[in-house]
């Protein structure tokens, strides 16, 4: 039983984009991972889930 | 006896059509019902499936471990009759289900593998995905007793440490087949060098002429985890259970176009599709018996 690629989904602070972040890769962002694409910024974690109308909202960074 | 050198250059592909957390919302594609399975593992099968990996979703598509829904299931697979493909039944398809209804539908279908977890680890951040010594035992045992070959699903090092210990025991017999279960959260990631530690992890605990492995990669290892593996020599594993996304922003159209690309993947790494003959014989399972 596996579950697939879980998200940890953002709302920028500063910008208000909605961005999201696979788990699988926090070793390849590192200290980046959760920041804003845009500006830059600490984003609030808003949403956590697989892929789904949920977390489809959000834009992938990757 | 099999002719493994023969079969050196075979690749086999088990297609995981359903799983137990995807729903339509997530992707309307991914089968539910008996009926659907059936189709879609029979369409996996003419694409180049050699193993179908199964689970039941109730009513409202939760994961359920219903002996019924698993029996039907079978009994439309089988009632292709050119369809001989290997039938592999999880034992983990809904984490509150305790142990006896874990495996009961093992003890009543005896299906040629079942799904073997071969330790416990936390479900989605927000649960426990239990595998007690008792059940991993239990299992064990009376999967020999009823001749089903254990699919032991390695979701980090710790597990094929575990499946080792098992073995010492006479729990399970080897040679074993592995899953290794990438990328899923809470487990290894699915990256080429923890891909080829875990295989060696697998070669210097059981020993390399004691095992088979199989593997696969959640969201986005899951192209490299299938190219690692056919590159490694080892087997495939595809389907919505593990990823309902084709590829970046693309909900997969079906089982069978995970099936039809990894076809072409092993197609052009110069191996070769195993069928299901082929690979009962690499698993080192009994030869198909269309009397059942």
């Amino acid at each position: 039983m596996t579950w697939g690629a879980q998200y940890m989904c953002y709302t920028c602070k500063k910008c208000g984009k909605k961005y999201k972040y696979a788990i699988d890769l926090i070793g390849d962002f590192g200290a980046d991972f959760g920041k804003c694409p845009v500006c830059g910024s600490d984003g609030d974690l808003t949403y956590e889930g697989p892929v789904s109308p949920e977390t489809s909202q959000y834009e992938e960074v990757d | 006896m099999a002719d493994l050198k023969a079969l050196k250059n075979k690749t086999i592909i088990t297609v995981a059509p359903t799983g137990a957390w995807p729903k339509k919302k997530d992707n309307p594609n991914v089968p539910m019902t008996p009926e659907e399975i059936a189709e879609d593992v029979y369409e996996c099968w003419k694409a180049g499936a050699a193993v179908a990996h199964l689970h039941m979703r109730d009513d409202e598509g939760n994961g359920i471990m219903d002996p019924v829904r698993f029996k039907k299931t079978v009994e439309l697979i089988k009632a292709h009759e050119d369809c001989d493909i290997v039938l592999n039944l999880t034992t983990s398809g809904d984490i509150h289900a305790d142990d006896d209804i874990r495996v009961a539908h093992v003890e009543e279908l005896k299906p040629e593998m079942a799904s073997y977890d071969c330790g416990s680890m936390n479900w989605l951040n927000s649960g426990l995905f239990i595998n007690s010594p008792a059940f991993l035992e239990r299992c064990g045992l009376s999967f020999q007793e009823w001749g089903v070959k254990p699919e032991i699903e390695a979701f980090d090092p710790g597990m094929i440490a575990n499946a080792a210990y098992y073995i010492k025991k006479g729990v399970l017999k080897t040679p074993v087949h592995f899953q290794f279960c990438m990328g899923c959260a809470n487990g290894i990631t699915g990256t080429m060098k923890n891909l080829v530690f875990m295989k060696e992890e697998a070669e210097k605990l059981v020993g390399a002429q004691n095992f088979t492995w199989s593997c696969f990669g959640v969201g986005h290892s899951a192209m490299e985890m299938l190219y690692g593996a056919v590159a490694l020599g080892g087997h495939i594993r595809v389907g919505m259970e593990d990823n309902v996304l084709f590829a970046k922003g693309q909900l997969a159209e079906s089982n069978a176009q995970f099936v039809k690309r990894a076809v072409e993947a092993v197609k052009l790494f110069g191996r070769e599709v195993a069928t299901p003959d082929e690979a009962r014989q690499l698993l080192s399972l009994p030869p198909y018996n269309t009397a059942e």
